[in-house]
């Protein structure tokens, strides 16, 4: 009996744990929001923003997406090549690329490298009274540091993906020539399967993954509690709850857009 | 526009089921300085958040003329906050911006002076404090006191007129120490501002303050001149007076 009421009482922290930390987190990003549209808008600081998500972003996300359109194109090479549909396998990298592969390994490649480092800034800044310092002097914490870091997630993700999706289709036509397939066989085919709305959706999907990523990574570093331990705990959480969140939310936005 | 006097009545704040200031009342000096001082814990830096708008009583007032932090809106608490300035117990300096771009944050962040004025004026006030060589340098490569001297160059450089000092001694060996006290005497004597500081070492208290309250317990065991606490026969003020530097 004793084990059952535990059970229900962990539980119940648990539950009531979620709901604080799920409404924190809509408040927060509700004012992050608001702040794309209340002056003084600091656009150097939108654009230091956008360069760090972004172009500092851009050599691990060209990377990715190569060697993700190559190893796949090696994979349904040898799958189609057994009943001769060859012809499809441009259109299968590019489907893929386009609705999942450039989207999701984009995200999870921009997570570990940007959603990190704003949770570790923003935890650092907060044990180091930096926050502080900015409320004391009049500057809302909110709209100086997190509003720009939402909007660069926004903007940038999207872009990088596309870049994403387009060099993992250059990947996979080079393995598949150097498999032998004829080039006019692997593009041949690409523009009748692949429609603007599967490269579109794969957008959209990347501006929510940009908001999940720079949203989590605020919230984490901007509710730091405790020292250099703080910093570190935050980071990870940053990092393990946008992967979870990218995946789930992938999984719920291709049921509804496909 | 004269530096407000604070009247601060009776305020209280808990944290869980702590209870960190009961009832605390003092008045802070117009154009003075103001020393808060007591053991680490008794409620000095809570009493200092609540003065700078960053904490809201639970009960009581916190009294900038007209103005009650306690109520006031966001809006009047930021308005307030553009005529003061605070030197935290670290610097708090942005470590990704060099100690020009340090200083002049308040007035780029909300427009009150053009890029050309901003950075002069900078100047002026880092050269007053032996800094302007620094300008250009970035604040993680500058030594703790350096860094005290950046951040008081940010407070100032709003004419603010109540200046805030948390600690800012701590931890710093005693020469630092008196180029702080410098800065403190600096503050108020530049920009005629009201200062507060927020402090256990007895030394600098005697010696810089117009006026001291002494917190024990979340409570002022006494609020007056340096005179008033040399001549005090309550315990703790004798203990204070008697111990060197609260620890």
């Amino acid at each position: 009996m004793n084990l059952i009421l535990a059970m229900v009482a962990a539980l119940g922290r648990f539950g009531l744990n979620a709901v604080f930390h799920l409404g924190r987190y809509g408040m927060l990003t509700s004012k992050a929001v608001l702040g794309f549209f209340t002056p003084p808008i600091r656009l150097r600081n939108y654009f230091k923003q956008m360069e760090t998500v972004g172009v500092d972003s851009l050599f691990v996300v060209i990377l990715t997406g190569l060697f993700t359109g190559g190893v796949f194109t090696l994979q349904i090479i040898y799958g189609f090549s057994r009943f001769s549909a060859e012809s499809m396998v441009g259109p299968t990298v590019a489907t893929a690329m386009t609705r999942e592969l450039g989207p999701v390994l984009t995200a999870l490649m921009v997570t570990g490298r940007v959603g990190s480092a704003m949770a570790a800034e923003l935890s650092s800044m907060k044990v180091s009274e930096q926050m502080d310092a900015l409320t004391v002097m009049a500057a809302d914490p909110v709209k100086y540091l997190i509003t720009p870091r939402i909007l660069a997630g926004i903007v940038m993700l999207p872009l990088l993906t596309a870049i994403s999706d387009a060099i993992g289709v250059i990947g996979g036509f080079f393995v598949a020539i150097g498999r032998g397939l004829d080039p006019g066989q692997f593009t041949g085919r690409i523009t009748d399967i692949v429609v603007m709305g599967d490269v579109f959706n794969g957008l959209i999907k990347a501006a929510f993954f940009g908001f999940i990523i720079s949203s989590v990574g605020c919230y984490m570093g901007f509710y730091t509690q405790g020292g250099a331990s703080g910093v570190g705990r935050s980071t990870t959480q940053a990092v393990v709850i946008s992967y979870v969140s990218i995946l789930v939310s992938d999984f719920m936005m291709t049921a509804i857009m496909f | 526009m004269a530096a407000p006097t604070i009247e601060v009545r009776e305020v209280t704040k808990s944290f869980g089921t702590a209870q960190v200031l009961k009832g605390v009342s003092l008045d802070i000096l117009a154009g003075k300085i103001n020393f808060i001082i007591g053991r680490s814990g008794e409620g000095k830096s809570v009493l200092l958040k609540i003065l700078t708008g960053l904490y809201r009583p639970d009960s009581g007032s916190v009294n900038y003329g007209q103005l009650n932090l306690a109520k006031a809106k966001t809006r009047e608490i930021n308005k307030l906050r553009r005529r003061m300035g605070l030197l935290f117990q670290e610097g708090a300096l942005f470590d990704s911006m060099t100690v020009g771009e340090n200083v002049i944050f308040p007035l780029w962040f909300h427009n009150l002076a053009k890029p050309a004025e901003a950075n002069k004026k900078a100047l002026d006030i880092l050269g007053e404090l032996g800094m302007a060589r620094y300008f250009n340098l970035s604040v993680a490569l500058l030594s703790t006191g350096e860094k005290k001297r950046v951040a008081l160059a940010r407070a100032l450089i709003v004419d603010p007129e109540v200046v805030f000092f948390d600690e800012p001694t701590t931890g710093l060996d005693p020469l630092l120490g008196s180029q702080v006290d410098e800065l403190i005497v600096h503050a108020q004597k530049v920009s005629q501002a009201t200062v507060v500081v927020v402090s256990h070492d007895m030394a600098a208290t005697l010696s810089l303050a117009d006026r001291v309250t002494l917190l024990r317990l979340g409570q002022v065991v006494l609020s007056g001149s340096p005179d008033q606490f040399r001549k005090s026969p309550d315990r703790e003020v004798v203990n204070f007076l008697s111990g060197g530097e609260l620890a």
